[in-house]
């Protein structure tokens, strides 16, 4: 019974640490969800705009003749994998890593440092991710692409539908797809479309990449919020047990003690 | 004198917005200035410095990483990755 008893004590305290943990985790997540979201938001109007500009630019004939329109035959994918800094996000990394699956072959450029950890290179934090940074790997993605090193570029990211729902997808950023109904008519582009349109490209997928990074991280502080609310919700309910349990085997060996003693006394 | 909404849109969210008279930027065929009443057309800006003259006459000078002008009738958006204020 006194074995009994320790354990159930250490098993109180290490919920308890738990307890903990998922509280402070919780209070950090929703401190950053509103800042997150807002800038999530702040960036959303740039990207609609850079995101209309070039579906118009793509829709004029001159420009799918470009190498960054026309659709290559090959199947050699680039995939630039968001996912986040830190682990105890609920499902949110592992969506990402299961969605990763359904492209063996793709070459990954991880964005955040549990993606980075997972492909062993140096790490890039998610949550400080700059314009600077995404430029910088627009650039060079561009250079590769137009001496055709890979024929598909996608970005693996999460899209924020809500607090309690996110959804891990791929956005294809190259080649440049045409299927929307955009018209170019009535607006000149000095001095052409195609001089435009490749000046434009490395700040269109920096842009792309950069709100996705975005979205994603609230994506990621959304679910780490939702996750620690239940993991402590879980953690309360199995404390209350614990002690229960413990009172119940407290209680238990000082009435088998009194019993001994007046057993004793009794013979 | 007539004015025109300008909006100098970033990643980082808008950075500017409000009535003005001129903007004026470098894109790549040299030097360009927009007042109101401007045939809508769009082009490419090159990493310059922008100067904007209000809408009350007071101007605005800063450094901006180069971007996309989109001059339509009714407004001016700039998409620009960074600006500097002087």
């Amino acid at each position: 019974m006194g074995a009994d008893i320790k354990q159930l004590r250490t098993r109180i305290k290490s919920v308890d640490s738990t307890l903990h943990l998922t509280k402070a985790m919780g209070l950090v997540a929703s401190s950053k969800i509103r800042k997150a979201t807002e800038a999530m938001n702040r960036g959303l109007e740039y990207a609609e705009s850079l995101d209309e500009m070039v579906s118009r630019l793509i829709a004029c004939e001159e420009c799918k003749k470009t190498p960054f329109v026309s659709r290559k035959s090959g199947n050699r994918i680039r995939l630039v994998v968001i996912a986040g800094d830190r682990g105890l996000a609920g499902g949110y990394n592992a969506n990402v890593f299961r969605l990763l699956a359904d492209f063996p072959d793709a070459e990954v450029i991880p964005i955040g440092k549990r993606a980075c950890e997972r492909f062993n290179t140096f790490t890039i934090s998610a949550e400080h991710y700059s314009y600077h940074d995404a430029m910088a790997l627009a650039q060079s993605l561009c250079r590769d692409f137009a001496e055709d090193a890979f024929d598909r570029l996608g970005v693996l990211c999460t899209k924020y539908h809500s607090l309690m729902s996110q959804e891990a997808y791929v956005k294809w950023l190259l080649p440049l797809s045409s299927d929307v109904e955009a018209r170019s008519e009535g607006i000149v582009f000095e001095p052409d479309e195609t001089t435009v349109l490749n000046a434009l490209i490395p700040d269109y997928i920096a842009g792309m990449i950069l709100s996705c990074v975005k979205e994603s991280f609230a994506s990621e502080v959304a679910a780490r919020r939702v996750a620690m609310d239940n993991a402590g919700k879980n953690a309360q309910e199995m404390l209350d047990r614990l002690g229960l349990e413990y009172n119940r085997a407290r209680q238990g060996a000082i009435t088998q003690e009194i019993t001994e003693i007046v057993a004793g006394s009794n013979t | 004198m007539k004015s025109f909404l300008l909006k100098i849109s970033s990643p980082e969210g808008d950075l500017f917005c409000g009535e003005s008279t001129m903007l004026r930027v470098r894109g790549t065929e040299g030097e360009l200035a927009v007042m109101a009443g401007h045939i809508p057309f769009v082009t490419y800006v090159k990493p310059c410095e922008c100067k904007i003259v209000l809408a009350d006459g007071s101007e605005r000078i800063g450094a901006i990483s180069g971007g996309m002008l989109n001059v339509s009738r009714d407004r001016v958006i700039l998409l620009t990755g960074a600006v500097s204020w002087k």
